[in-house]
Formats: structure tokens, sequence, C-alpha cells
């Protein structure tokens, strides 16, 4: 009986450990939304966005993606779909909270979620997250006039919490 | 008795490593995260905007704002009639007479390094009846310099129609094809 409850005891600890590892937690996924840029990795929690080339004046930009012309920057921005779902192990909770940040800083472009500005600190989208409901953000990307041309590569690390 | 103490002690160590172990799973439970990754690329490529707007104390641009404007004069004549707000009429002496007006010519510059910008206009069709001016410079199907230091931002110059008294009355009409290149 003893050796049968320390066992009890060790595979409770391992499940605890493992849950993320096996799918049983909270998890995330983006998803190409309908009126947005078609995303490398749809559907997955490793999605790529990719604009190509683009240009402040004439050229043209992906479907899905609007560019827009202010006074001394230009901005691309198109809708991203996240979708959160929770694990067998979150049945205590009743929703998240969503968080993202830039990989690497970026003190020339500014890149947003919504109205939220992103850096390397980590920013909330959401403290009250509904699972199980696709959600839409707006990803915008602005580029400044003074700025050369040439690659403009990140990462947006997002981080979702069952509350 | 030793063995009821053995008992005992390992019930009471085996209730708190059972007690450990659930309390360490549920707080997991209730406390999981994850996380995911949205990468994105782009390739910024320098470009040039030329935009004509009307001018404060000009004809009103049809396609104001945008790189394909129109100036319509309308139905004008060298004697008596009337022109456009902010058209100018002259009549010089018995040889020809003119129309003349200030338009804005914007141009931007993105993601290049430039300090300014030659720009350069064109008739699209030959006109060997009529003169076509902006500023002092008369146009042609050639294309003519008008600046080869132009400051970015809005810059006015003043188109100039002039027609001769001996050409036939008539439509006329024609388009001016710029070209603005940053240095």
């Amino acid at each position: 009986m003893y050796r049968y409850c320390l066992l009890l005891a060790v595979v409770l600890l391992w499940s605890g450990r493992s849950c993320a590892q096996l799918g049983l937690t909270i998890s995330v996924q983006f998803i190409s939304d309908p009126s947005g840029l078609t995303l490398s990795g749809s559907g997955t929690a490793a999605a790529t966005a990719a604009f190509g080339s683009v240009q402040a004046f004439g050229g043209t930009v992906p479907t899905g993606v609007t560019k827009s012309i202010g006074a001394s920057n230009w901005k691309l921005s198109t809708p991203i779909d996240v979708l959160v779902q929770k694990g067998t192990l979150d049945v205590l909770s009743t929703s998240y909270t969503l968080t993202a940040a830039l990989q690497a800083a970026d003190l020339t472009n500014t890149w947003k979620l919504n109205s939220v500005t992103l850096s390397t600190t980590a920013s909330t989208l959401t403290a009250s997250g509904v699972y199980a409901a696709t959600v839409v953000y707006t990803f915008s990307l602005t580029v400044p006039f003074s700025v050369a041309a040439g690659a403009i590569n990140n990462t947006i690390n997002f981080t979702v919490t069952a509350n | 008795m030793k063995n009821r103490t053995m008992s005992i002690r390992k019930l009471l160590v085996t209730m708190a490593l059972l007690a450990a172990a659930f309390g360490f799973s549920v707080q997991s439970a209730r406390a999981t995260n994850s996380t995911g990754t949205v990468a994105v690329t782009a390739t910024t490529v320098a470009s040039v905007s030329l935009t004509f707007v009307t001018d404060v104390a000009g004809i009103t641009l049809g396609g104001t704002g945008t790189s394909a404007a129109t100036i319509a004069f309308g139905s004008v004549q060298a004697y008596g009639g009337s022109v456009p707000a902010n058209v100018t009429k002259t009549v010089n002496g018995t040889t020809n007479w003119s129309l003349a007006t200030p338009f804005d010519v914007v141009v931007q510059v993105a993601n290049q390094t430039s300090s300014n910008y030659t720009l350069t206009a064109a008739l699209a069709s030959a006109d060997a009846t009529n003169t076509w001016a902006l500023g002092a410079t008369n146009l042609s199907t050639t294309a003519a310099n008008l600046t080869s230091t132009g400051a970015y931002g809005s810059t006015s110059y003043t188109f100039k129609l002039t027609i001769p008294f001996s050409a036939a009355a008539g439509a006329i009409s024609n388009t001016l094809n710029f070209t603005a290149t940053a240095n």
C-alpha cells in the first residue's frame, strides 16, 4: 500500500510538470483572418506574416493588407485571428490573459496590435479573454519615411495564461 | 509497538507526499500558460511620390491630391467672356492671348537618403500652334528640366497656355507628363 501511494505521488508530480508538453493545458493558435494577410503556419502556435516587398508610394501590397500614408511615415496593417483554448487541466479557469512582446527591440519602426504598442516588455492584450472564441487583432507596422529601405524582421512572442 | 510506530510514520509521509503532489498538480492546472509566436517579415523599397494639389491662388484641379490631375479652363475667349476663378487672362497686343494659373506640385520621398529631386515635364502630344509653359519653361514632347534641386514638399508652378489670334477657335487639350527623380 505504501509503495502504491508513493507511486501515485510520483505520477501526480510528473503529470503536473508535463501537462504543457502533453497538450493538456491552455493553447494558443494564430489563424489567417478572412479579411487579412494569409499567414504561413495558420492554425498553429508559430505563424508567419510575410508582407513581401512593399513601398510607401506606388507598388502593391498583399491581399488583406492595408497601406496608409502619413505625413512622415507609412503603415501596413492586417487583421490576425487569435484562438485560445483551455486544456483538460484548466477546468477551473474561466478566462485567460494574453500578452505580447517583440522578440527584438526596434527603435525605428512601430509595431502594434490594435492600439497596443509593442516592445520587448510584454504588454497585456486582454486580461479576460474568452476561451474558444476567435479574437481579431489588427497588427500594424509603421515605417518612417526617413528610414533607409531594407528588410524588416521581428517576432511577436505571445503568452497566454489561464486565469 | 515498533511496527505500529513505523506504520504511522509511513502513513504520515505518504499523506504528506500525496498532499504535496496534489497541491502541486492543482496549482499547475490553475496557472497553466502557453506561448506562441508570429514572425513578421517585410522588405521596404525606396519610393517617390508626385502629386498635384490645387494652389490657394489657382484654378481648382480635378483630381487634386493625386498624381493625375486635370486643369479645365472651360469655354474661354480672347476678348470678353469670363475665365474660371484664379485664372489670369492676358491679351498680348494683336498677336496672342494667354491663360495662366498656379498649381502645386508635391514631391515626397520615402526610405531613401535624398536631399532633393529633379523634376521634368513634357507634353504628351506635340502642339505646333499653341505655347505651353510652366514658369519660364516652354514645353514640348521632349522632357524639359523644371528643377534639378527641388526641395521635397510643395512647390507652386504657374501653368500658362498661349493661343495665337490666328488659330481657329476650338478645343485645346493636351497632357503634361511629369517625372520626379530623387537625387
